[in-house]
C-alpha cells in the first residue's frame, strides 16, 4: 500500500472512533446502552441491519463465488424481501409492544424460563463462536494480501471495535454501522468503476455482457426442483425465506436493532428499507465477481490467487508440477485472450462468432481444469483444502487499483468485518446480562450496576472473539463446524417463535421439547441425506411446529397479560 | 412517560400514509410486487444474456 492508501485507511479508522465517541455521549443507563433509549429512526436502523448482515467474508467471498459460478448465488437472497413483510406483520409488533430487551425474554412471558434460557444459550453459543470467525476469516485474507501478520490484523480490528462498543453501546454501534455501510456502498460503486476503467480500451458494457454470457455467468435463475442443488429459485424463495425469518426474527443481533426504534412504524420501516435495498446490493456485489471473470480474459489471472499458498507450493517438492501448470496456464490464457479480442471484432463486423465462441468456451474449461489441478496441488502440500475464492477480489485490488482507491477499498473490507462484530458484541452482552445475569444472578440491581456489568460483558465477549480468532488457525475443522452450527439452530429457533406468535394453545412443554427434537431432526438430515443446507431451516421449523401442535392445550387458553403482545 | 409513549405510538400507527403508500397493506403488496419484478428481471437476464454455445 502506498502512503496515500495509509492516509485514507487512517482517516477511516479515525472517523469511526471519533464518530463512536461523539454518539456515545447520548447514552444513559442500561436501556441506553442496549436499546439507545428506543429513540432511533428507520434510516439508521435499516443501514445497521444491512451492515450487521454483510460481513467481510460476504464482501470478498461472494465476489469470489461469482467469479467461479456466476450470478446464481443471488437466488439465496430472493426470499428475504418477503421475509421482511412477514416480520413486519407477525414478529415486530410482538417484540416492540412487549418492551423486551432481548428476543428470548419474550419467550419466558409466553412459555417458561427454561425455553427462554435454552434459546438464549443457543444464541450465545452460536454467535459467541461466530464472533471469532467474523474476525478471523477476513484477517487471514487481508494478511496474505497485505503481507501483514494476521495477529496484527485481528488485534487492530478487534480492539478498535471492542473499544467503541464498550464506550458507546448500541448507539455508537448503529451510527458507526451507518458510516461503515455508506463506505461499503461507495466501495461497491468504486470497485465496478475501477473494473471498467482497467478493461482494454474499446471494451464496453455490451462486450462485458457478451463475454460473461459465453460461459453463462449471468445465469441468475434456476427453475429446477432438485433439493440437492444448492441454489435454485425455490431453495432461495422457500429455504431463503425461512433462513431470513430465522436470522432477522430470532437472532438477537438483528432483533436488538429494530427494538431501538422510536416507534413501531420506524421499526417496520427499517426492515422494509432492507427489503428494497438488499437484493440489488447483492446483485452489484456478484456483478463485481463476473466483471473480474471478464477482466481476466484480457489480463492473465494468477493460477492461485492466494499468493502465500502459491509461494508455498513453489518452494515444495511439488514445485516442478506447479511450474508445469503455470506454463500451461499462461499459454492457454494467451490463446483465450486472442480469441476474446477476435470474437469482439467479429461481432462488431457483423460476422458469425459461433466458432470463436466455442473456442473461448473450450479455453475457459481448460483454464478451469488447470485451476482445479492447482488447488489439488495446494491441498496436497498444505495438508488441508484451499479456499482460493476469497482471494480473487483482494488480489485484484492490490494488483490493479490506483493508490488512494486501494486504501478505501481495503477499508471497506475492514468496515464490513467491524460492523458485523460490533453488532454481535452488543447482542451477546445483552443476552448475557438480561437473560442470565439479571434473571438468575442479581435481579434487583441498580441501573448503574447493570450498565457496568453490560460493559464488562462486552469486554468479555470481545476478548473471547479476539482470542478465538488468534487461535482459530490451530483449531482446524472446528472453524467449519462453527459455520454449520447456525443452520442447525435457526430453524429450531424460528419454529419456537412461530409457535409463540401463531399458536394460541401452544404450551411450554411443546416449545421446549419441540426445540430439542428440531435440532436432532436437522442434525439427522444433515448427516444422512444430501439435501442442500438452505432446506435445513424449513425442516427445523416444521419439526418444532409438529411437536408444538401435538403438545398444545386442548382447552382454550387463559389470558396471560402482556405475553399476548399484539394478539 | 410510558403513557405518553403509548399515545405517540398509537398516533404513529393511526397515520394512514407511509410516504407514497396509502397504507401498510399497500406497502407490503408493493414489496411482493417488487420481488416478483426482480425475479422477472433476473430471469430475463438469464435468458437474454446466455451466449453459450450448444
Amino acid at each position: 500500500m502506498s502512503g496515500l492508501d495509509w492516509i485514507v485507511f487512517a482517516v477511516y479508522f479515525g472517523a469511526v472512533v471519533a464518530f463512536a465517541w461523539r454518539q456515545s455521549r447520548k447514552n444513559r443507563g442500561v436501556e441506553g446502552f442496549f436499546l439507545a433509549n428506543r429513540r432511533l429512526g428507520w434510516g439508521a436502523i435499516g443501514l445497521s441491519v444491512m451492515a450487521t448482515q454483510a460481513s467481510a467474508i460476504t464482501y470478498i467471498g461472494t465476489t469470489g463465488q461469482a467469479f467461479d459460478d456466476g450470478m446464481e448465488f443471488v437466488q439465496f437472497y430472493l426470499g428475504q424481501p418477503i421475509a421482511m413483510v412477514i416480520l413486519c406483520v407477525v414478529f415486530v409488533p410482538f417484540f416492540y409492544r412487549s418492551k423486551v430487551f432481548t428476543a428470548y425474554e419474550y419467550l419466558e412471558r409466553r412459555f417458561d424460563p427454561r425455553t427462554r434460557s435454552l434459546t438464549s444459550f443457543l444464541f450465545l453459543v452460536s454467535r459467541g463462536l461466530s464472533a471469532g470467525i467474523v474476525l478471523y476469516a477476513p484477517a487471514i485474507v487481508l494478511s496474505v494480501i497485505m503481507g501483514w501478520d494476521e495477529r496484527v490484523t485481528i488485534l487492530v480490528m478487534g480492539l478498535v471495535t471492542v473499544a467503541y462498543t464498550i464506550m458507546g453501546g448500541i448507539t455508537a454501534v448503529i451510527w458507526t454501522d451507518v458510516l461503515q455501510m455508506i463506505v461499503m456502498f461507495a466501495g461497491i460503486g468504486i470497485a465496478i468503476a475501477a473494473l471498467f476503467a482497467t478493461l482494454p480500451e474499446g471494451v464496453g458494457v455490451g462486450d462485458v455482457a457478451y463475454i460473461g454470457g459465453i460461459h453463462e455467468m449471468w445465469r441468475s435463475i434456476d427453475l429446477s426442483w432438485d433439493p440437492t442443488n444448492r441454489y435454485t429459485l425455490w431453495s432461495g424463495l422457500i429455504g431463503g425465506l425461512f433462513l431470513a425469518l430465522g436470522y432477522f426474527g430470532t437472532d438477537q443481533s438483528q432483533v436488538q436493532r429494530y427494538l431501538t426504534a422510536s416507534s413501531l412504524r420506524q421499526s417496520r420501516l427499517s426492515l422494509i428499507f432492507n427489503a428494497f435495498v438488499k437484493v440489488p446490493m447483492q446483485i452489484f456485489i456478484l456483478a463485481i465477481g463476473v466483471l473480474l471473470y471478464v477482466f481476466y480474459h484480457f489480463e492473465r489471472p494468477p493460477l492461485v490467487f492466494n499468493s502465500a499458498e502459491a509461494a508455498m507450493v513453489a518452494e515444495s517438492p511439488r514445485a516442478d508440477a506447479f511450474a508445469a501448470l503455470e506454463a500451461e496456464h499462461e499459454r492457454t490464457h494467451e490463446l483465450r485472450r486472442e480469441s476474446t479480442l477476435a470474437v469482439l471484432d467479429a461481432r462488431r463486423a457483423g460476422e458469425d462468432p459461433g466458432a470463436l465462441q466455442r473456442r473461448i468456451a473450450a479455453y475457459d474449461d481448460e483454464l478451469e481444469r488447470l485451476r482445479e489441478e492447482s488447488k489439488s496441488l495446494v491441498s496436497e502440500v498444505r495438508g488441508a483444502s484451499s479456499n482460493d475464492v476469497n482471494y480473487v477480489f483482494p488480489s485484484y485490488l492490490i494488483a490493479y487499483v490506483p493508490a488512494g482507491i486501494l486504501g478505501l477499498l481495503i477499508a471497506v473490507i475492514f468496515a464490513a468485518a467491524m460492523s458485523s462484530l460490533d453488532s454481535e458484541l452488543t447482542a451477546l452482552s445483552s443476552a448475557t446480562v438480561i437473560d442470565f445475569y439479571r434473571r438468575y444472578v442479581k435481579p434487583e440491581g441498580t441501573d448503574a450496576h447493570y450498565l457496568l456489568i453490560s460493559r464488562l460483558a462486552t469486554l468479555g465477549w470481545g476478548g473471547f472473539a479476539v482470542l478465538f480468532a488468534l487461535y482459530a488457525g490451530q483449531l482446524g475443522s472446528l472453524v467449519e463446524a462453527v459455520n454449520e452450527v447456525g443452520s442447525i439452530f435457526y430453524g429450531a429457533l424460528l419454529g419456537v417463535f412461530l409457535l409463540a406468535f401463531l399458536v394460541k394453545r401452544a404450551t411450554a412443554a411443546g416449545a421446549f421439547y419441540g426445540l430439542i427434537f428440531s435440532m436432532l431432526a436437522v442434525l439427522a438430515v444433515s448427516r444422512f441425506t444430501e439435501i442442500a443446507w438452505l432446506w435445513y431451516n424449513v425442516v427445523g421449523t416444521l419439526a418444532v411446529l409438529a411437536v408444538g401442535l401435538a403438545l398444545r392445550r386442548r382447552e382454550p387458553p387463559t389470558p396471560r397479560g402482556s405475553a399476548a403482545g399484539a394478539a | 412517560m410510558t403513557e405518553h409513549r403509548d399515545q405517540a405510538e398509537r398516533r404513529d400507527e393511526a397515520e394512514g400514509r407511509i410516504g407514497p403508500f396509502r397504507s401498510w397493506r399497500a406497502l407490503y403488496v408493493s414489496v411482493i410486487a417488487y420481488t416478483a419484478g426482480l425475479i422477472l428481471l433476473l430471469y430475463l437476464a438469464t435468458r437474454l444474456l446466455d451466449f453459450s454455445v450448444p
